[in-house]
């Protein structure tokens, strides 16, 4: 059993769910769930919850992923990266000055309308669009809006390119591939896919599955590890209150001073240091109610 | 054509390759005899016709050694191999790794594994592996015990002399651009980016394009060239001229073309110019007038050369 969240580093050549299924057994704990999967064939960060700690999923952030993306200009394939039938051939980036590659890289800064790729598991009438491409069929696909906020060219070494990018939830960095072959007037694949922050979720600190073997549940984090939101400590008496869910008051808190927006999240401890739930800060009626939102003990 | 770098290999999915193995660093008639080979094997049998050279020069990766200068850049290789009608080219880093690596190592590893090999074609001189131990007698030995063919094409010679790069480089060297051009089967061709320079000819009405080459080329005496440009598939007429400057660009040479009948900017872009024939010398003028006079002379030849 173990309640908890867990940064892993997947490598290539696995899918996101394999790798859950392999953490489920080495920690012994059924109930788990992962935020934004990954491709089998890239690698990089992803966020794994496990027991109680699912509870926190919807309030992790997952408004914005940091890739790092090897392209291929020259080919193109039907899914867009290796793992498809080469399509398209030229030799148009050959002539390509550094000056060029740049600016096109660069120009996808920004708010704008993107075009998902065939293969990609979003619906098409009742139908995922990858079932379609798997028969063969192109429909046509509406564009969804997507930001990229940061972009930076990393490397030139034709016919590959590397490159950083910052985007939204919902952008498809093989879509963002596209689009910059098409800007080129080439072709292009993505070659590698690196996932280097998914929300709180950063390359830096993530652990491979085989650390976790190696160190135990102790190099995992707790439930509220990841959230940068305020902390404060239920009074022992009103603790049964918190841990039944129900509304608090200011005089149930040790602290006496607060800074809370109205809406705002907070952690709840206990006097002992316990993490009782993540609580919310609410006005109703006048009256400046405490609310335990998820509740983990 | 398909460029497959090294760290790629091991994503290339098709089999039964037909290929060519050499420097290839002018790929001349000579080279283009052994690339032609194995597209021919390829064509028999509707296999892929692959070759696979190295990139940078081997004698980089040589304390004290400089590889001698370029006949063709990394770029030009790419085109010419496609122009060939070449399937893949897989270019081999030639890194410590691969220097290290044994002929039967490099034949198992690299040709048999990765590549697939049906068919191999090299030159009759062509040397590989650790301390140039590999010879076309062990491609040919591996070839019987692993059943691929081993083709190996005998040194082409254009009337009595041999083709070879060097030959060409010092071809070049000495303003022998004609006689270049029949050993490279082509014009001898350098190419560049177009970058902004001290605009001195357009203040003389000749705007000219500065191009700041893309490798350390083996060059012709300085002088004023008529030339052809090629850009984006279009080609132009002109003449160029070929200093040489301590201070420009951080390149000792100046590459300047003054392109007929082109209208439009084109810095930032990459051009390649072949060498059609020498015109004359560098000269200093008196005055103005007399180089603008010149220039004039020069282009109206350019263009009864050309047309």
């Amino acid at each position: 059993m173990f309640d908890g969240t867990a940064n892993i580093l997947k490598p290539p050549g696995i899918s996101s769910f394999a790798l859950v299924k392999k953490l489920r057994w080495l920690l012994d704990e059924k109930k788990v769930g992962h935020t934004g999967t990954l491709d089998p064939a890239a690698a990089g960060v992803l966020g794994v919850c496990f027991g109680k700690a699912t509870k926190t999923i919807p309030f992790l952030d997952d408004s914005r992923k940091e890739y790092i993306c090897e392209m291929k200009l020259g080919t193109s394939t039907d899914t867009l990266d290796l793992e498809g039938e080469v399509i398209r051939e030229d030799l148009n980036w050959n002539q390509l000055s550094s000056k060029k590659i740049e600016t096109a890289v660069l120009s996808f800064l920004g708010k704008q309308q993107q075009i998902p790729p065939m293969y990609s598991a979003l619906h098409y009438q009742g139908k995922r669009l990858y079932q379609l491409a798997r028969k063969g069929i192109v429909v046509e696909r509406e564009s969804r809006a997507i930001e990229v906020f940061k972009i930076k060219l990393l490397e030139i070494n034709l016919p590959l390119i590397r490159f950083k990018a910052e985007v939204s939830r919902g952008t498809y960095i093989r879509s963002l591939v596209r689009d910059i072959a098409e800007k080129l007037n080439t072709n292009a694949v993505m070659t590698f896919l690196l996932r280097t922050k998914s929300g709180p979720f950063k390359l830096e600190d993530a652990v491979s599955y085989e650390e976790i073997k190696a160190n135990g549940k102790s190099i995992l984090l707790n439930s509220y590890q990841l959230f940068d939101l305020a902390r404060y400590t239920i009074q022992d008496e009103e603790y049964h209150r918190a841990e039944n869910g129900n509304y608090l008051i200011k005089e149930n808190f040790v602290e006496s001073e607060f800074d809370l927006e109205v809406g705002e999240y907070f952690l709840l401890f206990s006097e002992a240091g316990e993490f009782i739930a993540i609580s919310q800060f609410q006005i109703e009626d006048d009256y400046e109610i405490f609310q335990p939102i998820k509740v983990f003990i | 054509m398909q460029v497959i770098k090294s760290q790629e290999y091991n994503k290339f999915k098709d089999s039964n390759t037909c290929l060519a193995i050499g420097a290839f660093d002018g790929l001349h008639k000579g080279h283009q005899l052994i690339i032609n080979e194995a597209i021919k094997e390829a064509r028999k049998s509707d296999y892929p016709a692959a070759v696979l050279s190295f990139h940078p020069h081997p004698l980089e990766l040589i304390k004290g050694r400089i590889p001698p200068p370029s006949i063709v850049s990394r770029r030009q290789k790419i085109s010419i191999l496609e122009e060939l009608g070449v399937d893949y080219y897989f270019e081999q880093e030639f890194n410590q790794d691969f220097a290290q690596l044994r002929a039967e190592e490099f034949i198992n590893d690299i040709l048999l594994t990765k590549i697939k090999v049906n068919t191999i074609v090299v030159g009759d001189d062509f040397r590989f592996a650790h301390k140039n131990e590999g010879n076309v007698e062990i491609l040919k030995e591996m070839g019987e015990l692993h059943g691929y063919q081993a083709k190996i094409i005998s040194q082409l010679h254009a009337s009595d002399d041999r083709i070879s790069s060097t030959r060409i480089r010092n071809l070049l060297k000495k303003g022998k651009i004609i006689k270049a051009q029949k050993l490279l089967g082509r014009p001898y061709q350098i190419c560049g980016e177009v970058v902004h320079g001290k605009k001195r000819g357009r203040k003389l009405g000749f705007p000219t394009a500065n191009l700041k080459l893309e490798t350390n080329y083996a060059l012709p005496p300085e002088g004023v060239y008529a030339v052809r440009v090629q850009h984006l598939g279009e080609e132009y007429m002109g003449a160029a001229n070929l200093g040489y400057n301590p201070t420009f660009n951080n390149q000792k040479i100046s590459f300047e073309i003054y392109i007929l009948d082109f209208e439009g900017d084109l810095y930032g872009e990459r051009i390649c110019v072949d060498f059609i024939e020498f015109l004359r010398g560098e000269k200093d003028f008196a005055n103005k007038e007399n180089l603008i006079e010149q220039m004039q002379q020069d282009i109206l030849y350019t263009r009864k050369l050309l047309c």
